[in-house]
């Protein structure tokens, strides 16, 4: 009988850890003992040591409860008959509960951010990958998602931090969209389990892409009749096209249009005070 | 549908900048009469010159500052700064001008007049990427001022800029602005 875990093979008794519901938990399968009648799984904290039994019957998988979470266990299987128990043990496997993501923050972030994205969960082993998955992007942005997910790290069992960065807000360059869309996180562990889930990251517009022309120096951090002219010049155009300014596509959509007029003129006037956008005007 | 959407959005936007503003500075009632005398009476071509127009009965305080553009070409938006006595006078309203509407283009006007004593102005055209030839003075839009005390105030432009047609727009050169003094007694 081999005893198998999740996502890998064990030779001997065959014992797999298989996909379990949730964190606290392992899920195991194994190949069938000839002439066993049922299976007993044996699982403690040391290796071969094993302080617990779960008698599943003739079921060859079985998923673990109400484990610690980050702790170390190793498991091995017996099958038995009216004759008794096998001698023998499985080949013993060992590994972490499987790995659970219950949060990630932030959800709301800004045009051009850089910041740190918090995983936060359960049984992130050293070592453990994320993995990233954008979905939801506008049409206009397919294959071009302007959302990076670097400088992955596990920071303990129950967090794992990445470095996100929302593109972009220098000038030339187009903006993140204003919207939300969502992100598929997975973290693997090195012993291959997985956990997964979804979080949703809203971008929003940021206040600094209404200096439209910041490249002008007389008017540097200024939202003034000059950015409200670049803008209106571009208006109407699409990314491609005649007279097209990305710096004046404020929210990123690919088209200069009402929208970003609306965004323009509810910033208009304002002044940037070295943190903030203020609503009166420059001195 | 959704880029049709944002289509009818802009141009309900533009259309409703395009009715003239609301002021941000409420006034109070006085018996001030206001009056306004221009630092040039005829500046000729190549300049922004402001005039005024006193109201009248109840309407004395008020004074409308018509800031017109005079002889020059290519022109394709406008920005500057509105500076005046903030213990002196108050902005009340605005409303569009008629240069930039030329040939029936649709115009975006911007006035924020957060910063009591300043206004800033932006007009700018939103079809075509076409500059105006100006023959003659035309109106770029009009400011209405109410004076709040007695005494005089300097109307200046600040960081002032006609801008062309060119891409991305930029500064016309060889433009003089020229603001004015206003008055209540």
């Amino acid at each position: 009988m081999r005893l198998l875990p999740h996502g890998r093979n064990i030779l001997a008794l065959g014992l797999l850890l298989a996909a379990p519901a949730s964190a606290g938990t392992v899920g195991l399968r194994w190949d069938p003992l000839a002439g066993a009648t049922g299976y007993r799984v044996h699982y403690g904290a040391s290796p071969g040591s094993y302080s617990s039994v779960r008698d599943v019957g003739s079921a060859t998988s079985t998923t673990l409860t109400n484990l610690v979470n980050c702790s170390s266990y190793y498991i091995a299987v017996k099958g038995y008959s009216s004759q008794g128990e096998s001698l023998t043990y499985s080949n013993e496997v060992t590994g972490w509960s499987r790995p659970e993501i219950t949060s990630a923050s932030p959800a709301a972030v800004r045009q051009g951010d850089r910041l740190t994205l918090n995983v936060n969960g359960a049984n992130f082993q050293p070592g453990a990958a994320l993995d990233y998955d954008i979905v939801g992007l506008p049409t206009s942005l397919a294959g071009d998602p302007l959302v990076r997910v670097e400088n992955i790290g596990v920071v303990s069992c129950n967090q794992i931090q990445a470095q996100l960065t929302i593109e972009p807000t220098a000038a030339g360059l187009r903006a993140m969209e204003v919207g939300s869309f969502a992100v598929n996180l997975d973290v693997v562990n090195p012993d291959t389990v997985v956990g997964a889930s979804t979080t949703q990251l809203n971008v929003q517009f940021s206040e600094s892409r209404a200096d439209v022309n910041e490249s002008d120096a007389v008017t540097a951090n200024r939202i003034d009749g000059k950015d409200l002219v670049w803008l209106a010049y571009s208006f109407g155009s699409g990314e491609g096209q005649p007279k097209h300014n990305s710096d004046a596509d404020l929210n990123g959509d690919g088209f200069v249009d009402g929208e970003d007029l609306a965004y323009l003129a509810t910033r208009f006037g304002g002044c940037w005070t070295g943190s903030a956008w203020s609503a009166g005007a420059c001195p | 549908m959704r880029r049709v959407k944002w289509i009818v959005t802009g141009l309900l936007l533009v259309s409703t900048l395009g009715c003239g503003g609301g002021g941000s500075e409420s006034g109070s009632s006085t018996n001030y009469a206001g009056s306004f005398v221009p630092d040039a009476q005829n500046p000729g071509a190549n300049t922004v010159y402001v005039t005024g127009s006193p109201g009248t009965g109840s309407n004395a305080s008020l004074v409308t500052l018509h800031v017109y553009v005079n002889n020059t070409s290519d022109v394709y938006g406008a920005s500057f700064d509105v500076s005046f006595d903030s213990t002196k006078a108050q902005f009340v309203n605005w409303t569009p001008g008629e240069v930039l509407e030329f040939g029936g283009q649709s115009v975006s006007y911007q006035v924020n007049a957060t910063t009591p004593g300043r206004l800033v102005v932006g007009v700018a055209r939103t079809s075509g990427g076409v500059g105006v030839t100006v023959s003659e003075a035309k109106p770029l839009v009009h400011l209405t001022l109410r004076v709040t005390n007695t005494g005089s105030s300097a109307v200046r432009f600040t960081n002032p800029a006609l801008l062309n047609s060119q891409d991305p727009p930029a500064p016309k050169s060889g433009m003089t602005f020229f603001g004015g003094m206003l008055s209540a007694v």
